[in-house]
């Protein structure tokens, strides 16, 4: 997953929904480390859509 | 609240929170009734006081109000809109005056472990890399909720048990009354949740709206502009401050403790399903954590024989209505907008303070029996 950092919020939703807990949400950043598989459920809830998602063709 | 009531139960505490300015983001409606503040010992306070309400409207899809005048109203208040920016500070001002240590813009972002044994938490703050040991760590890191993954808690949410929430300030709006919550429903507005008006004054208020994930087709925030542009009133207005945040409404997790540790508030899913509101159980919850864990770092003993406790405690509080509340979330996601009308038309008129429960429940069985069906166990 990528953060559009100007669109979010740093609500942290999307580390809510994590299912590798791979998303850290800090004061000024929110950031994936390596385990993120871009499985796409954080983008799905984002409330501002900040999240986007790799994807490999 | 934990690290008020710990410190004042003897403890030494160190309260840390990766925000630099406690409060910001704010991540909800604000709203929160007097009570638990008088239960808590917390003097209501002008300075993190935007709006007193004393009444919620409820607005059906299709446009139907009903109103519900709080029945507990004490000297005409019972609710306040607050500055979560001054009331999150005010909180960590009144733990920091017991004599707990304070630490603002520190990020945990590990546990220390000895073994299989929490020993504490890493953090990095201005002052670079540290870990701190401890003998309890309570975990109130909110919907993220990563302390308690780390120490082997299944916290993580399923996307139909979170709503996605957008908020904005705005100001220049038209507030009918300035003393009443409005909730709007309809599944055009917000499929799976509500749209809310909460004001702080006559021309200012927090408008938000929860959808649930599952149900979302685009950002809540989309819905939140739609809402917006559909009421004149809000409309014309500006926006001062965007708001967002997840909340857990599948109610808490099973089990909020462990061997040197607690885990309250959002991280614990603490959160009344229904409306979503958790101010309340997060600060009642933490000020039992509190407590129970200085008993424990006192008596030498903080395994979770002993951390029990605390669930014991915020369950016999809450345990109860967190269930109905659950229960009650479910049948309103399983009305269609049709049924939902039909309940306002049939509530129109309804003195809330003077009807009795089988009173009640024949509205609700002349609106739909299969509804009637669904609240059997609410009751």
């Amino acid at each position: 997953m990528k953060v559009d950092t100007n669109i979010c919020i740093r609500c942290g939703a999307c580390a809510s929904v994590c299912p590798v807990n791979a998303i850290e949400v800090a004061d000024a950043y929110v950031r994936a480390d390596k385990s993120c598989n871009n499985c796409g459920i954080c983008a799905k809830l984002c409330p501002v859509g900040a999240v986007m998602i790799e994807r490999k063709l | 609240m934990s690290a008020r009531a710990a410190t004042r139960a003897g403890a030494e505490v160190l309260l840390l929170d990766k925000r630099r300015e406690l409060g910001v983001p704010v991540q909800c409606g604000e709203a929160l009734a007097e009570e638990p503040l008088l239960d808590l010992g917390i003097k209501p306070n002008p300075r993190w006081i935007a709006g007193e309400v004393n009444a919620v409207r409820l607005i059906s899809p299709s446009g139907l109000e009903v109103s519900i005048a709080e029945k507990k109203a004490v000297h005409g208040k019972v609710g306040f809109i607050l500055d979560r920016k001054v009331f999150d500070k005010h909180l960590a001002m009144l733990a920091a005056k017991e004599g707990a240590d304070v630490m603002v813009g520190t990020l945990v972002d590990g546990l220390l472990m000895d073994g299989k044994k929490i020993a504490g938490v890493k953090a990095s703050s201005f002052d670079g890399r540290m870990e701190v040991r401890a003998k309890v760590v309570i975990a109130a890191d909110g919907v993220v909720s990563r302390v308690a993954r780390w120490a082997g808690v299944n916290t993580t949410l399923k996307l139909v048990d979170i709503e996605s929430c957008a908020q904005f300030q705005m100001v220049g709006i038209d507030i009918k009354s300035p003393e009443v919550m409005e909730y709007y429903f309809g599944s055009k507005i917000t499929p799976g949740g509500y749209a809310w008006v909460f004001p702080k004054g006559r021309d200012m208020a927090n408008v938000g709206i929860g959808i649930l994930s599952s149900r979302m087709q685009r950002p809540a925030i989309d819905y939140l502009k739609d809402f917006v542009n559909s009421m004149p009133g809000l409309k014309k207005g500006r926006v001062i401050e965007i708001n967002g945040g997840g909340v857990p409404v599948g109610g808490p997790i099973p089990k909020t403790f462990k061997d040197n540790l607690l885990i309250v508030g959002d991280a614990a899913r603490q959160v009344n399903a229904l409306t979503g509101g958790g101010i309340d159980s997060a600060m009642r919850a933490g000020n039992i954590a509190g407590e129970v864990a200085a008993k424990a770092v006192a008596s030498g003993d903080v395994s979770e024989k002993k951390l029990k406790e605390y669930e014991k405690r915020w369950r016999e509080q809450m345990g109860k209505r967190f269930k109905r509340y659950l229960k009650a979330k479910e049948v309103l996601l399983s009305m269609s907008d049709e049924e939902l009308d039909r309940l306002a038309k049939a509530l129109q008129g309804v003195e809330f303070e003077k009807i009795s429960l089988t009173d009640m429940l024949k509205v609700f069985m002349k609106v739909s029996p299969k509804l009637m069906w669904k609240l059997k166990g609410l009751m």
